[in-house]
């Protein structure tokens, strides 16, 4: 059997334009078409701008492949080179405990960032993120901690009001076609308030069910509880956002919404339901810190907006490169914590971790950059 | 009048002129020896059809293009332009048909948008800034010269359609060049916005200028221009006065003699069609221009509709697929009237292949397959009421469908979409127009952009799909297309229908000729 052409080089998936998928060995004039790459409004374009790549069909150049090489292996590199940092600075870093509590950590993030990477495919933002899980968590707390309901009539009840929330940012942004960075910094307002109406500005803990509790903060199998629900959320939304016709929809909008309108999409209903299960992820993520941190503040619930914008911008960087995607996001988020748990290991104080949060992102943007388009700016 | 029979003034220097100029893109030859002198004074009216090299000829005297063979003179002397920028230094200035006016800005800030002004501490300005009292007089008359005078202080948004340009124009004249050509400047006027642009022509040539009159409204060139010259393949054809031109005449220079014999047209599209009528639109309007449309296919039959950059070809594909909501008239498929929704449109079962495949039709980083199923892939959810997709089952059907279309090579259906070339692009996107089983296919621009064997093939598959008995309506530029295809062509003009041309009737000659001329 003679060897297969493709065989001579290991296969790989995300070569920005495949030699080996080469049909038309020599760039005819409609080659010119699909080399020019910047189509649609898709949003990872808009901040990272494509230059349109030359050559096209025929085959990538070495520079090319490199870039590709690199977006393959760079981000986990990075990811390996913070562990081994820390390792080395805090000798209590590489522990069963302190793994299982990073794990832990990045349980409530993940199921947030796994939300904002649909939002984020179909070529939208959600920047109210923070103000729907904080008020989930105070909501949540009102309700179980002060009312005394059951969190088994609670926790519908304020996921309900996650979809309301949801439904709200996408009427806007899908039917009226508001633009989504204003619609949701108004949105994220109008919920912090509430927040403040909700609990009577004042902190609310104790009273929260044992139960609730013991379910929030337990483990099966060894495994926190929390982990296995993120685990869970990742798993179905990666399969709604491979193998579902949502999915499919979201991912077409976000590549070339005009593209998708013409083949039959209807946008704003796509665009509704993927603002919901953003909004619906963040108030379950919300709920959940209420439960197991048994205490509510406004304005005082999970830090997730910044986090959860670089997990999913370093995950665009891997995998499937210049596309937001779960797998990517998950690694986004682990290595966010990673950081954030290796920094208290060394004493550095908590505000410092901002500080840090905001340089990841701003490397994962230039890296990302750099991996797109070789660095050339024009 | 200086201006003798046979054309410019001829003692005269020329302010540019080409010589023997040929420009070859991969595989096209745009121009071949084409000659021009553009003298002080005089308008010259540059018509041709789409493809015949006015936009290549333009971009050489631009300084875009620098010429594969041929001189360049500016002022009797010979020069090559290395970018726009020499071009504008040696006095020629183009204004595009795109207006970029700024909607926000007044009329005055507009024409003095990107002048380097000189800077109040004087030694920090460019050399090519212009003092601010120097600007002030310069706006003041070029104004005036233009009569928007009146207009300076006016929002560009405000401004009627022919202030805008003039005001695109103003800011060509601060640089005060000596020749300057307009593409298309009364395109989308009307008549007596027209009328406001030829007065500014005209003060313009009165004062020395060289001017280049681009347009396809034939009766326009006639009026303003001096001298008319006709570019057909590449090539001058016709230089001459525009008193020894009527409309009709200078349509035949342009649309050139027929050069197959007419049977050729019934050749690729023979077979009988039903009469069973399929589509039927009667009265159509669309707010973008389009009025008064009536037309039917039946079932078997491929119909074209022909017509220029802004007749309403694809706007009336478009109203037909429910992207574009009609002002009027009614779409009946099958009997039935069908609602103005792309949904219902595609439910109904009418298939629209987009223009511009890039803009409007894939979505690069999506597998072949999705593309093709994408808007319908209810068979391949594993129930009806769970959408998650059986991606293999898809996969298969869709390289089945994709082999049918001859897509080499074979088993593409998993890769992404944009890896394809040109011409299987726009087959994957014909195997989602059968995906869908339709029984209209609205094709606009189906070889856009596609090689010489795509190219057949394609239009193999659009007389298939109506031997198939589907009714297939196609809008298409190049008029060999239609000849190619249809059995009968429909030229629109100004957004109505103005001649219906059938069997032997069909010539490109015809075609062009009748999109040219309009209803005369």
């Amino acid at each position: 059997m003679s060897p297969k052409p493709e065989g001579s080089r290991p296969a790989d998936p995300t070569q920005p334009a495949g030699g080996v998928l080469t049909e038309e060995p020599v760039a005819a004039p409609d080659a010119v078409p699909q080399s020019a790459q910047p189509i649609g409004p898709r949003l990872l374009e808009r901040l990272i701008p494509r230059p349109a790549t030359a050559g096209g069909v025929t085959s990538l150049d070495r520079s090319a492949r490199r870039r590709a090489f690199i977006g393959q292996i760079g981000v986990p590199l990075m990811g390996l080179a913070l562990i081994v940092v820390f390792s080395l600075m805090a000798d209590n870093f590489l522990t069963g405990s302190n793994i299982k509590d990073i794990f832990s950590q990045a349980a409530l993030p993940l199921i947030v960032a796994t939300g904002l990477t649909i939002c984020l495919a179909m070529g939208e933002f959600d920047l109210s993120l923070n103000g729907v899980a904080g008020l989930a968590t105070v909501l949540m707390a009102v309700l179980v901690a002060k009312k005394g309901m059951s969190p088994l009539l609670a926790i519908p009840l304020v996921l309900a009001l996650g979809v309301a929330i949801g439904t709200l940012n996408g009427v806007l942004v899908g039917y009226f076609g508001v633009a989504a960075l204003i619609v949701t910094i108004a949105v994220n307002s109008i919920l912090q308030g509430w927040e403040f109406v909700i609990s009577g500005s004042v902190q609310i803990f104790g009273g929260f069910p044992p139960g609730l509790v013991s379910f929030a903060r337990g483990s099966v199998l060894g495994i926190p509880t929390l982990v296995l629900i993120a685990a869970a959320v990742a798993g179905l939304a990666w399969v709604l956002l491979e193998r579902t016709t949502l999915g499919r929809h979201l991912r077409a909008i976000g590549g070339n919404a005009e593209a998708a309108r013409i083949a039959g999409v209807n946008t704003a209903r796509v665009k509704l339901a993927g603002f919901i299960i953003t909004a619906l992820l963040a108030s379950l993520a919300g709920l959940l810190f209420a439960a197991r941190e048994t205490n509510a503040y406004p304005l005082n619930g999970l830090d997730v907006l910044l986090p959860s914008f670089a997990a999913c911008f370093i995950g665009a960087a891997m995998f499937k490169i210049g596309e937001f995607n779960i797998p990517g996001t998950i690694v986004g988020v682990m290595i966010a914590q990673i950081t954030a748990n290796g920094l208290i290991l060394l004493n550095v104080a908590t505000y410092a971790s901002y500080f840090f949060q905001g340089i990841i992102l701003l490397i994962a943007l230039l890296f990302a950059r750099v991996v797109v388009t070789g660095g050339r700016s024009t | 009048m200086t201006v003798s029979a046979n054309g410019g003034p001829q003692t005269a220097t020329a302010a540019i002129e080409v010589a023997g100029v040929s420009q070859t893109y991969p595989g096209v030859r745009a121009l071949t020896d084409v000659s021009l002198a553009l003298h002080p004074g005089e308008v010259v009216g540059l018509v041709g059809h789409n493809g015949a090299g006015k936009s290549t000829l333009t971009r050489i005297l631009a300084g875009v293009e620098r010429p594969a063979e041929g001189r360049l003179l500016v002022g009797g002397e010979e020069q090559s332009f290395h970018g726009p920028q020499d071009a504008i230094e040696a006095g020629i200035s183009v204004v595009p048909q795109a207006l970029g006016i700024v909607p926000t800005l007044s009329a005055r800030e507009n024409i003095v948008l990107g002048v380097p002004l000189q800077h109040r501490l004087g030694g920090l300005s460019r050399k090519s800034a212009i003092d601010r009292d120097e600007l002030d007089a310069r706006v003041t008359a070029v104004a005036g010269q233009l009569g928007i005078a009146g207009e300076l202080r006016r929002a560009g948004r405000d401004c009627s359609p022919s202030v805008q340009r003039l005001v695109m124009i103003a800011r060509a004249l601060l640089r005060r060049p000596s020749v300057m050509l307009l593409d298309e400047p009364t395109a989308a006027l009307h008549p007596e916005e027209a009328e406001r642009m030829f007065g500014a022509v005209e003060a313009l040539r009165a004062e020395g200028m060289a001017l280049v009159f681009i347009s396809h409204r034939l009766d326009e060139v006639l009026r303003i221009s001096s001298r008319v010259v006709v570019l057909r393949q590449g090539r001058v054809v016709a230089e001459c006065a525009p008193d020894t031109l009527t409309k009709s005449s200078l349509a035949e220079l342009v649309a050139g003699r027929e050069l197959h014999a007419a049977p050729a047209a019934a050749a690729g599209a023979a077979g009988a069609h039903s009469t069973e009528v399929i589509l039927r639109c009667e009265g159509l309007a669309v707010a973008a221009g389009v009025q008064n449309v009536s037309l039917e296919v039946a079932r078997g039959e491929v119909v074209g509709i022909a017509g220029l950059d802004g007749a309403g070809c694809g706007t009336v594909l478009r109203a037909i697929a429910g992207l574009v909501r009609p002002a009027a008239g009614s779409i009946v498929l099958n009997g039935t009237a069908i609602k103005p929704t792309r949904r219902a449109a595609i439910e109904a079962g009418v298939a629209f292949l987009p223009d511009d495949r890039v803009h409007n039709g894939i979505v690069p980083d999506m597998t072949v397959a999705a593309t093709v199923t994408l808007g319908g892939d209810r068979e391949f959810r594993l129930r009806r009421w769970l959408p998650v997709l059986r991606i293999r089952r898809e996969a298969r059907t869709v390289d089945s469908l994709l082999d049918t279309l001859d897509l080499h090579p074979r088993g593409a259906a998993r890769r992404p979409v944009k890896f394809l070339s040109g011409g299987n692009q726009q087959k994957a996107l014909m195997a989602r127009a059968l995906n869908q089983g339709a029984d209209v296919y609205l094709f606009d621009q189906p070889t856009e952009g596609v090689d010489v064997g795509a190219r057949q093939e394609l239009h193999r598959h659009i007389l298939q799909l109506a031997q198939e008995g589907g009714a297939v309506l196609v809008s298409s530029s190049e008029p060999e297309e239609l000849v190619a295809l249809c059995t009968r062509v429909l030229v629109m003009h100004d957004g109505r229908i103005t001649r219906r041309l059938t069997g032997a009737q069909i010539t490109e000659t015809a075609i062009v000729h009748a999109s040219l001329v309009g209803a005369a």
